[in-house]
């Protein structure tokens, strides 16, 4: 076996790590042919078995027990697994929030509704806030996650494009953020 | 690790990932000296390789419902460890990517050689320098011989080109070969060379 890994008593390839495991240098030793080759090699097999006996270090006592207070407290994250039923319902929930987004952006730019309107929109917004946020919390699903999710992108998408479906309100819109009409 | 090892820790692992909290613990009674072990050589300080190895098996029981089984519990967890090292030391990431002026490491020639050159005071003599080693050494030297991978798996874990792993390990036993050498020289063995020659 050695003289079949050994081409031509290429020492210094073996020393050099050029092998896949050192003990196959270690047992080129043979075909050595100086005595300051023994010697190197005698020294490499020193260390290589320095290496397999590197003293394990005993762990602290209380780890095991720290580890698994750790683990009693921690719950443990069950794969999300979206089936087609999730996806065609959070698409429903989407477009649904879609339309009531639009609905809302229109009441608001649209109509000069009075003052107790616009406190009510606003006090809703931030109950549907809070709303949401809770139901994320308590959500035991990963659907209604991300059915309350993708309700909140669209209600969002809804406020940014409404002033694209309406011409007059995307002026509107515009002077809002300081440009003017012509 | 055996056959039977493997299969115990497979079947405690599928306990474990419905939430069998008394499966995980047999895991961390079997596995918890390694995964220290493999941080501790890493970092050279206990404490810190408690902190490591206790947030390795945190992270492993959080996303154990996510193990797929395709590599074994041991494997995964001391990725898992090494991963945490080297976030803990980010300037590591950078020196394993580089090469170190050896004849600068070579010039440290460890601690002074005690007169005998008993077999035993010399695996002694090479146990006390192997802390300290540079830790870039250190990591790919536990993967290698307390882990047992080879250098084609150290390199993929570690996303390094083979060559460097080898250069790593090459280097590394090169530094205890001369610090070896020196320490005989100091203890006798000169004269052993001498009738060598």
């Amino acid at each position: 076996v050695v003289t079949e890994l050994v081409p031509d008593g290429d020492l210094q390839s073996y020393v050099d790590g050029d092998l896949e495991t050192e003990r196959e240098a270690i047992l080129a030793q043979n075909l050595a042919a100086s005595p300051a080759d023994r010697r190197r090699l005698d020294r490499l097999q020193d260390v290589i078995a320095a290496l397999d006996t590197w003293p394990i270090a005993r762990e602290p006592p209380h780890l095991a027990r720290q580890i698994m207070a750790g683990v009693r407290a921690s719950p443990q994250l069950r794969p999300v697994r979206l089936r087609w039923v999730d996806l065609i319902a959070s698409a429903a929930a989407g477009a649904v929030a879609y339309l009531a987004g639009l609905l809302w952006f229109y009441l608001v730019f649209r109509t000069n509704a009075p003052p107790q309107v616009a406190a009510a929109l606003a006090w809703l917004s931030r109950f549907s806030v809070t709303a949401v946020h809770h139901a994320q919390k308590l959500a035991s699903s990963p659907a209604l996650t991300w059915g309350l999710l993708s309700t909140a992108a669209a209600a969002v998408a809804a406020g940014l494009t409404l002033p694209f479906w309406y011409p007059t309100l995307r002026e509107e819109a515009l002077s809002l953020v300081g440009i003017p009409r012509d | 690790m055996g056959r039977s090892m493997q299969d115990a820790d497979a079947d405690l692992v599928r306990r474990a990932q419905r939430g069998d909290e008394k499966a995980f613990e047999e895991l961390v009674e079997r596995h918890q000296r390694f995964a220290f072990n493999v941080a501790y050589r890493v970092l050279g300080e206990r404490r810190e390789a408690e902190d490591i190895t206790q947030e390795a098996f945190l992270r492993a029981w959080r996303a154990l419902p996510g193990f797929r089984g395709e590599a074994r519990f041991t494997t995964w967890l001391y990725r898992i460890v090494r991963n945490l090292c080297l976030n803990r030391l980010p300037s590591l990431r950078r020196e394993l990517r580089t090469g170190d002026n050896l004849e600068q490491l070579l010039v440290d020639k460890g601690t002074s050689p005690p007169a005998s050159l008993q077999a035993r005071e010399k695996l002694a003599f090479l146990h006390a320098q192997l802390p300290s080693l540079p830790r870039k050494y250190r990591l790919v030297l536990t993967m290698r011989y307390l882990e047992e991978m080879s250098y084609r798996e150290i390199a993929a874990q570690l996303d390094l080109p083979m060559g460097t792993v080898k250069t790593h390990i090459h280097r590394a036993r090169r530094l205890l070969t001369e610090r070896l050498q020196t320490w005989e020289r100091g203890g006798g063995a000169a004269e052993e060379e001498e009738a060598e020659q």
